[in-house]
């Protein structure tokens, strides 16, 4: 019963931040991908970056989280066409 | 100077009508003057909750427009001789008001009184706003549901951007059996999912739904609860009632025993 209780806050949590931030289904998942595009230019790392979006006061606040093994040379990175 | 305060929920049917009628009950019960205004135009309720529908003979509407003094729109209750209603008119009337005309009557209330409590419509459109623009305060009442937190969610960001001196939570309906059975919310969950003070929690009990809302025994714990909010609201404490309480230990095992086989 516990669990489900837990569920239930759960639930609760994820639709009022869901509403809070007021951005569409999917937001975080394309912005992830965008962003490991990105990452991918200067790191080495496995996985997708992980996202976390508050809002506060009417203000956007984006924490990017990434486990990187290296940091890629400058000499290695792509040439702009 | 009264203290001016907005009830509010973004959903309706959580209790906002009965909380403005029973806290202003309470107050009135502590030697306090005050009076209830209905801006919930055509949904008008305060007036019947309180028992008193038969005394309107003038409303908030005819005041606007001139039609009668305000003290001949207020209705004096007649239990507590220092609880009075304004009641707000009929729907095809509402277009006549405006929110700086309900501001302008309550602003005239306020040598009158201690506390003005504004019991606002439900949803967060025009008749919301007209209700908020008239006050100094608010009180988010919500129900221990995805559906009202979610609403008094929306609320609460909204009332931020009134800047009122202070935006309290009240938790109406908790049922204390549910609660430690793990199938209901617990009041302090609430307050921090909605990041808003909780400044009461009332129980869900069958004399509220007998009562029509008003007219608590003074024994019920529903009473006792209003109390606990009216103390808390006037003399700036936060004694909250606890609504596991009586279900607590042999006995309150044995309540909720038979509580959960009714």
């Amino acid at each position: 019963m516990k669990k489900k209780k837990i569920n239930e806050l759960t639930r609760v949590q994820n639709v009022l931040e869901n509403d809070r931030l007021n951005v569409g289904k999917g937001f975080n998942e394309l912005l992830a991908n965008d962003l490991n595009k990105l990452f991918k230019d200067y790191f080495d790392f496995s996985g997708l970056p992980e996202l976390k979006i508050d809002k506060e006061n009417g203000v956007y606040r984006v924490v990017v989280s990434l486990n990187v093994s290296r940091v890629r040379a400058f000499n290695i990175l792509p040439d702009e066409k | 100077m009264a203290r001016k305060i907005v009830i509010t929920s973004g959903k309706g049917g959580v209790g906002k009508t009965t909380v403005a009628v029973n806290l202003g009950a309470a107050l009135a019960d502590m030697g306090l003057r005050v009076a209830l205004v209905d801006v919930d135009f055509g949904l008008n309720n305060v007036d019947v909750v309180m028992g008193v529908e038969k005394k309107v003979v003038y409303d908030l509407v005819d005041v606007v427009v001139g039609r009668c003094r305000l003290k001949q729109a207020l209705v004096q209750n007649e239990k507590r001789k220092n609880l009075y209603v304004l009641p707000s008119g009929t729907e095809n009337t509402a277009n006549m008001v405006t929110g700086q005309n309900v501001k302008l009557v309550i602003e005239n209330m306020n040598v009158m009184f201690d506390y003005i409590f504004i019991d606002s419509p439900a949803g967060i459109d025009v008749g919301f706003h007209r209700a908020v623009s008239c006050a100094d305060e608010a009180i988010v009442v919500a129900t221990p549901n995805l559906t009202s937190l979610r609403d008094a969610d929306k609320v609460v960001s909204i009332l931020k951007s009134y800047k009122l001196n202070s935006v309290g939570l009240v938790v109406n309906r908790a049922r204390g059996d549910l609660m430690l059975s793990d199938k209901m919310m617990m009041p302090s969950d609430i307050q921090k999912l909605l990041k808003t003070e909780l400044v009461g929690v009332l129980p869900e009990e069958d004399v509220v739904f007998l009562s029509s809302g008003y007219g608590l025994p003074n024994k019920s714990d529903s009473a006792k609860a209003y109390k606990l909010l009216a103390q808390n609201l006037h003399k700036n404490t936060r004694k909250i009632y606890d609504a596991t309480g009586k279900y607590l230990g042999f006995f309150g095992s044995i309540r909720r025993n038979i509580k959960r086989s009714i």
